[in-house]
């Protein structure tokens, strides 16, 4: 049995389908006064190269960045807090950002600058 | 003529100012033309007649008497209205804030957490009230690219501040609903 500190990290680290890391997170309800666990530059550049290497969709993609938008208890990693949130909410809402293209997630990653 | 001992005197205790209508009536006494003032509480110019040199003259009057009114100034208007503005200013951040002055400390603090996690695009939060003393955190974020288009966020609150439900729901230019996901709850 997963704990929500490991649930969240295989969330962030996309290493379990997203629909089953939620799923498994409910019970620990939505709230967190302090991050549990931390994303970083590296877990997005590392989705965005699943999606370009084929691996992952651009819906799915969408839908893990949904899965970490507005989450208590998931932080930033310290010093690329807005970059990361803007990150995600790009990821999150494609149609009203940014289309996910290979050209864009290209462009996204090297933003990154991992 | 002592003021008392002139409302004695007159057929009526009112009367109204008449002025003789020529260019040589004084301009506080043509003030007075046709208004109802009392023997015994007349205008500034005294009652007609009394003035050196004075022709106006004083119609008795039976009908019902209220004290003049007097003349309104623009300074005197200014004063209540930006006294009014004042009010109304008070007034719409009260109903501005409306909601957020009864949340609980938890409330609060979720209030704060949800803030926090929003896009940098977010417009302002709306709080509302629901059932049973929660409260629903509403934030809209506009489209980058289609204009009128924006995703809703909207957490619901209870009492001792726990997320019963967050969605984001984003909508068209014309506020059709394109999508709706349930991040949790419900």
């Amino acid at each position: 049995m997963f704990s929500r500190e490991a649930l969240l990290t295989h969330l962030i680290e996309a290493t379990i389908p997203t629909q089953i890391a939620e799923e498994k997170l409910k019970k620990f309800g939505w709230d967190a006064n302090a991050a549990k666990a931390v994303l970083t530059r590296m877990n997005i550049t590392h989705v965005l190269s699943l999606y370009l290497e084929g691996k992952m969709t651009g819906t799915q993609l969408e839908s893990w960045a949904n899965a970490i938008e507005g989450r208590d208890d998931i932080g930033f990693e310290a010093g690329y807090e807005s970059v990361l949130s803007e990150a995600i909410h790009q990821l999150a809402n494609p149609l009203l950002t940014l289309a996910i293209t290979t050209e864009n997630m290209r462009d996204l990653a090297a933003h990154l600058g991992v | 003529m002592l003021k008392d001992e002139a409302a004695r005197v007159h057929e009526t205790p009112y009367y109204i100012w008449r002025t003789s209508g020529d260019d040589k009536v004084r301009p506080s006494h043509a003030a007075n033309e046709g208004r109802v003032f009392a023997w015994n509480n007349p205008p500034d110019t005294g009652n007609p007649g009394e003035a050196p040199n004075c022709r106006c003259t004083a119609e008795p009057y039976y009908g019902p008497y209220d004290p003049p009114i007097e003349p309104v100034y623009p300074e005197l208007i200014f004063l209540p209205l930006a006294r009014l503005g004042k009010i109304l200013g008070a007034l719409v951040r009260a109903i501005r804030m409306l909601g957020t002055d009864t949340l609980t400390t938890a409330q609060a603090r979720n209030l704060e957490r949800f803030d926090k996690k929003l896009s940098k695009d977010a417009g302002k939060i709306t709080v509302s009230n629901g059932p049973n003393g929660q409260r629903v955190f509403t934030a809209d974020v506009p489209a980058r690219n289609i204009p009128g288009s924006f995703a809703r966020y909207e957490k619901v609150v209870d009492r001792a501040g726990n997320t019963v439900s967050y969605t984001k729901t984003t909508y068209g230019p014309r506020g059709e609903v394109i999508s709706r996901k349930v991040k949790f709850g419900e």
